[in-house]
């Protein structure tokens, strides 16, 4: 099974225990994860799958920072603008973020409501949190707590798109309630503004290099 | 550089503690069933209704892009592209991509560059949201219940299910597996007497 087609066959395997992919001159493809060697210098791309090689991702940092950046403008106004508008014969209701899930505490169960709380409100804060406290350390070049923040990162690329939720809920339900005169709601502002947080955070932190955690502990 | 694994057992980054790979015993042909499986699922769930409310003698129901076209209508073109982008699109072309892939290293010629659609997929990964949308419609409902009789649809079910088999297919389309799908599968086709070994 561990068959190696011949362009991998001169990785040198012996000796390499406690050193880093970068320093053996080993880097792994971020498409298909085949180790490649770089002592050749022509080995710009993968043998395997032929996506372009890099030790760092280009302007990791900065891209990163540029969609963080729009993200915490973006949060403003998509916790203060009305994600939906409910009008009924009764009146007109608008609903934010968080009185949205304050009606589902009152009305709902509270698990539902702890759920939704934790996918729009907890989540894109720690989001906003998390990758901002990234990219200063990473910028500072700090050794301080490298293997915590890895597993932060991670958790924040695996959390992050489960704040999509209230999108989804306001979309179904502008979909269905719709009885003319009798209820009807109709999506706000906000809604809009809380996707491009979502998309623009998820974003940012897919352009995060996560190898730049562990940067000042392999040159120093 | 492959460390021997048995199977069910994984090898994990001594640095940071990330899992780089898993032995598997998985297939090329239960991959692929995997992918057929979601297809008929991502058909189903697209062309039935996901709910319908019954108010007095109305009754309404929406399908998925029923729902994100009454977005449009209502002004929010941008939000209900992004709907459609990753509730409708993104799962629609990640299952493609899948079952190109999956084609080529079972029927074709698995030495062909498995470059671009590995890529895709890696790309689409993220913006797949169906799961998501699973729990927005299971919220909607809670909140929904108060005002009207509810009905679910043959589409909720599919939704439920196209989430477990992506999941499957998305834990054994794993990079590391089609690499060693297609050596297996060149070194079958291989000519006596040339092999890579």
């Amino acid at each position: 099974m561990v068959d190696h087609p011949p362009e991998h066959r001169y990785i040198p395997v012996a000796g390499l225990a406690g050193q880093t992919g970068a320093a053996a001159g080993l880097i792994s493809c971020d498409i298909c994860e085949t180790l490649c060697c770089t002592h050749d210098e022509a080995a710009t791309h993968c043998p395997s799958c032929g996506a372009s090689l890099h030790l760092r991702h280009k302007d990791s940092l900065t891209k990163s920072l540029a969609y963080l950046v729009a993200a915490t403008i973006l949060y403003i106004p998509a916790n203060l603008l009305p994600v939906m508008q409910t009008n009924t014969i009764f009146g007109t209701q608008d609903d934010t973020i968080m009185s949205g899930v304050l009606v589902l505490l009152h009305t709902g169960s509270w698990p539902l409501a702890l759920l939704v709380f934790f996918a729009s409100i907890v989540v894109p804060l720690l989001k906003l949190f998390s990758i901002s406290l990234l990219l200063y350390t990473c910028w500072k070049k700090s050794t301080w707590n490298a293997l915590q923040r890895t597993q932060l990162f991670r958790m924040v690329e695996a959390v992050g798109r489960w704040s999509m939720l209230d999108v989804y809920v306001v979309t179904v339900l502008v979909a269905l309630v719709q009885f003319k005169s009798l209820a009807a709601i109709h999506p706000g502002g906000g809604a809009l503004a809380f996707g491009a947080v979502v998309v623009l955070t998820m974003l940012s932190a897919q352009s995060f290099d996560s190898r730049l955690i562990w940067v000042a502990k392999t040159h120093e | 550089m492959d460390l021997p694994l048995a199977t069910g057992e994984a090898a994990s980054c001594p640095r940071c503690g990330g899992t780089l790979y898993r032995n598997g015993s998985a297939s090329v042909d239960l991959a692929l069933a995997l992918a057929l499986t979601s297809v008929i699922l991502l058909l189903l769930l697209n062309s039935f209704p996901l709910l319908s409310l019954k108010v007095q003698q109305v009754t309404r129901d929406t399908t998925l892009l029923h729902a994100a076209l009454t977005m449009w209508d209502d002004g929010m073109h941008l939000l209900s592209l992004l709907v459609i982008a990753t509730t409708m699109l993104a799962p629609a072309m990640q299952i493609a991509v899948a079952i190109y892939l999956l084609c080529v290293i079972r029927f074709g010629d698995a030495s062909r560059a498995l470059g671009a659609p590995l890529r895709a997929l890696q790309t689409l990964r993220p913006w797949n949201m169906v799961e998501i949308f699973m729990l927005g419609l299971l919220v909607s409902l809670v909140k929904l219940q108060h005002m009207a009789d509810i009905v679910i649809g043959p589409a909720l079910w599919s939704c439920a299910s196209l989430i477990f088999f992506s999941a499957a297919l998305t834990s054994v389309l794993t990079p590391r597996n089609v690499w060693l799908w297609a050596r297996a599968a060149d070194n079958k086709t291989a000519p006596a007497g040339v092999t890579h070994g």
